[in-house]
């Protein structure tokens, strides 16, 4: 059996993950997890719970920025962007539960150069209607599990067809390619069953 | 345009894929065409399913993992140890993957002698065959030794879909191996429907060896422009033409695919020669 190499460097590890190796997202929740959970604590006034929270919901940004092609090199460390993001995460929490919005810490330093600027955080911001944003979610579940794979591995993850014939064992990319046709034909009744 | 390369299209504008001159164009004909906005909007909510769906399994799987953390070391102050203790626990998965497997033998005792009495009569009976055979090819045994009807890549598990069109039907005889009545179904969905259903009649067809009529499904759809089971079509015609008895012309058929580096069935089609 083939091991893949954790990556140690940033750019090392940011090039896999661009490359498609998504299980790589715990490897840099765990690597920043503490520091982060500390600073948001000590400085922005965050919950335990609550830096946890809105860390993982950096990662998964961090991670949808870097698959959709917005952020396609690094211009810093990646724990600077991680704690941006979840910097601005904490704040907005804090304000949804009417807390004392504390003072910027970072305020004033680097004005305009924060690497979250750089970022998409509407990618997290584009479902504000609950009971939609619950109605969506639950569709992929109905989906059978190579349905539910092939959408999740094109649209989400951004794998290229042949990746996802490999990933999933299928015979050709012809055959993946009508697969997925006919999983998001499948998933556009579910969501939409006049149709 | 034929449903998927609009698909494609569409898929290519909304993950970004597409240039500009490609994404200006496409703006220009959604204004004209009210069906491409109504497939792209399907399109675009299909994708927030998928995004809110894989949001929250990503989600759920750093929340585990945050637990487990917390579970090690209560507070944040501990970090290094969390690491350390993550460290720990994927070097011991490392160890796990690449223990060895102790491959002895374990003794059967007559098990053993009985395999190998099997094995010899096996074996004599082959030879029997082959040399009553004559070494002679039946094109048609041939060809059903070489054919597995291909995976139902068509249709995918809906759960609690009660509701079963004619085409889903067609599927559900395919996958149960009942291709009489799903030749029989998919003869009835109209001549117009996608190549998809075509390609698994000339499947159903092939499965109960007819040939003749299996040509004539394939034959179109391996010539389809873009199809994305064309190349696949091209090999199961020349099946078809092996089991009519056409030797020579499926001869040359199959050593063309078998040429093809690309050939997803290339492998199949080598191993159909050798038989021959």
């Amino acid at each position: 059996m083939k091991v893949k190499n954790t990556p140690k460097e940033d750019a090392e590890l940011f090039e896999a993950i661009k490359s498609g190796r998504h299980e790589l997202i715990d490897e840099l929740y765990v690597r920043h997890r503490s520091a982060f959970l500390t600073y948001a604590q000590r400085q922005l006034s965050a919950t335990e719970d609550d830096a946890a929270d809105c860390f993982q919901d950096a990662v998964i940004a961090f991670y949808k920025n870097i698959v959709s092609g917005r952020l396609t090199e690094l211009t810093c460390g990646i724990r600077t962007y991680l704690f941006a993001i979840g910097k601005r995460m904490v704040y907005r929490k804090n304000q949804q539960r009417h807390r004392e919005p504390p003072a910027d810490p970072d305020a004033g330093i680097g004005l305009g150069n924060d690497p979250a600027n750089e970022l998409d955080m509407s990618l997290f911001d584009r479902f504000e209607d609950d009971h939609r944003k619950a109605m969506l979610a639950t569709a992929l579940g109905k989906m059978g599990d190579t349905c539910r794979q092939v959408l999740t591995l094109f649209y989400y993850h951004r794998y290229p067809i042949e990746s996802i014939q490999n990933a999933l064992g299928l015979s050709s990319p012809g055959a993946t390619r009508i697969k997925k046709m006919r999983c998001l034909d499948k998933l556009k009744q579910i969501i939409t069953p006049s149709k | 345009m034929d449903k998927d390369k609009r698909q494609d299209r569409i898929d290519d504008h909304l993950l970004g894929r597409d240039s500009r001159e490609d994404r200006l164009e496409l703006e220009e004909e959604l204004a004209r065409n009210a069906d491409l906005r109504t497939e792209l909007a399907d399109t675009e909510l299909a994708m927030a399913a998928i995004e809110l769906g894989e949001d929250r399994a990503l989600k759920a799987r750093l929340q585990a993992l945050e637990s487990k953390l917390a579970d090690t070391t209560p507070g944040t102050t501990a970090a290094p140890r969390v690491e350390a203790k993550v460290a720990n626990l994927a070097d011991r998965r490392r160890r796990t993957e690449t223990r060895v497997v102790d491959m002895r033998r374990r003794r059967k005792g007559n098990l053993n002698l009985l395999g190998y009495a099997a094995a010899l009569l096996l074996a004599l009976a082959a030879g029997w065959w082959a040399f009553s055979a004559g070494g002679e090819i039946n094109p048609g045994q041939l060809a059903m030794e070489s054919f597995e009807p291909y995976d139902n890549i068509a249709t995918g598990t809906v759960r609690g879909n009660d509701e079963q069109t004619l085409e889903a039907a067609a599927f559900a005889d395919y996958d149960a191996g009942n291709y009489e009545a799903a030749a029989a179904k998919f003869k009835e969905l109209p001549e117009s429907g996608s190549n998809v259903n075509r390609f698994y009649l000339g499947q159903s067809l092939l499965a109960q060896r007819q040939y003749e009529e299996a040509l004539t499904v394939f034959r179109p759809l391996m010539e389809a422009s873009g199809f994305p089971l064309a190349k696949e079509s091209a090999f199961y015609h020349a099946v078809a033409q092996l089991g009519s008895g056409d030797i020579n012309v499926a001869r040359s058929s199959l050593t063309r695919i078998s040429e093809s580096a690309s050939h997803p069935l290339r492998a199949e089609a080598k191993a159909l020669l050798a038989k021959m």
